[in-house]
């Protein structure tokens, strides 16, 4: 796993808060994948995919290391809910850029933050502290944070179609046109990809 | 552990499907029992019902534990989605959220964070 245990997130924080920065180098790394999904999920239904969420996650890592000191939580909500104001903070700049008229609407960037916050958070968190086991360890972080981290562990083909079917929240169908396959063949992608998330589970947690 | 987070072919090793995991999980996981199992299984929690485990698998002894692995994911998955049941239904019937409606919003002009306000 690429995070840091939640019991040394704030000793990491400390840290961080003193100057070390290879300490906030490490520890913002950890929700590189976190940033990099919900910016992809926000971009998606705004922009149709048209911008490469990797430079906008890139654009608030660098604004989260230069204004760390302005951060004043200890806990991995606080800090997640940190990331997330500046990541709506530069996805707002870049939807009034591509996006004209309803772009200069002045609620659009608290209007991301809500976005992304609701992106965050688990629909059902009693069926996952119900069940599975990686399910009741994710019971206890933030869950968007580790199904960004176990989707990154996946294949390509794996992450997209379990990106589009759960998190873009599209039909069987419509993926199978998104991804120009037929419907059986991402049938059995899925499944399989399903499987496969349930082994990385295994490892990540 | 991987640390740079990135997808890796140790990963993948370790993370072999399940059909050729181990003798317990013997039949491909493109059984097309399998992919009918885990769409019905969906189907339930995306209409709103929490499906009793081991009842369902008991449904499909012959696929179970394959089955059982796929159901893991899809429960985290599902529980990760921003659109929970009953926001689909009303999808199907035509009343879709306005792009950028998300509901109520506190007062923008009073509440803004921004570039001087990230302060937790």
């Amino acid at each position: 796993m690429n995070r840091v245990a939640q019991s040394d997130l704030k000793g990491l924080i400390d840290q961080a808060r003193g100057g070390d920065a290879s300490v906030l180098g490490k520890l913002l790394e950890g929700y590189r994948n976190y940033l990099t999904l919900l910016a992809r999920l926000s971009l998606q239904k705004r922009l149709q995919g048209k911008l490469d969420e990797s430079d906008l996650v890139q654009e608030a890592f660098l604004e989260a290391y230069r204004d760390f000191c302005q951060f004043r939580g200890t806990t991995e909500k606080e800090l997640t809910s940190w990331l997330r104001k500046i990541l709506a903070h530069n996805l707002a700049n870049v939807v009034r850029h591509y996006c004209g008229t309803r772009g200069r609407d002045v609620r659009l960037e608290r209007e991301l933050e809500v976005e992304l916050e609701r992106s965050s958070q688990i629909a059902d968190p009693g069926l996952v502290a119900a069940q599975s086991s990686p399910s009741r360890e994710a019971a206890h972080r933030e869950q968007m944070v580790l199904v960004a981290d176990a989707l990154s562990h996946l294949r390509e083909d794996y992450r997209e179609v379990l990106i589009l079917r759960h998190l873009e929240s599209l039909s069987f169908p419509e993926v199978a046109k998104r991804m120009g396959r037929t419907l059986s063949s991402v049938d059995k992608l899925w499944v399989r990809a399903l499987a496969r998330l349930r082994r990385v589970l295994g490892v990540v947690s | 552990m991987n640390p740079t987070g990135a997808w890796s072919p140790e990963l993948e090793k370790v993370a072999q499907p399940v059909a050729t995991a181990g003798r317990e999980s013997s039949l491909p996981l493109d059984d097309p029992r399998v992919i009918q199992a885990v769409r019905e299984y969906l189907a339930a929690l995306e209409a709103g019902k929490k499906p009793d485990r081991l009842s369902f698998l008991a449904r499909f002894p012959e696929i179970a534990s394959p089955l059982a692995e796929c159901l893991d994911a899809l429960e985290f998955m599902h529980a990760a989605s921003p659109f929970p049941a009953e926001k689909r239904v009303s999808r199907r019937h035509g009343h879709r959220p306005r792009r950028g409606s998300l509901g109520r919003l506190p007062d923008f002009e009073g509440n803004r964070a921004g570039r001087h306000g990230r302060g937790v």
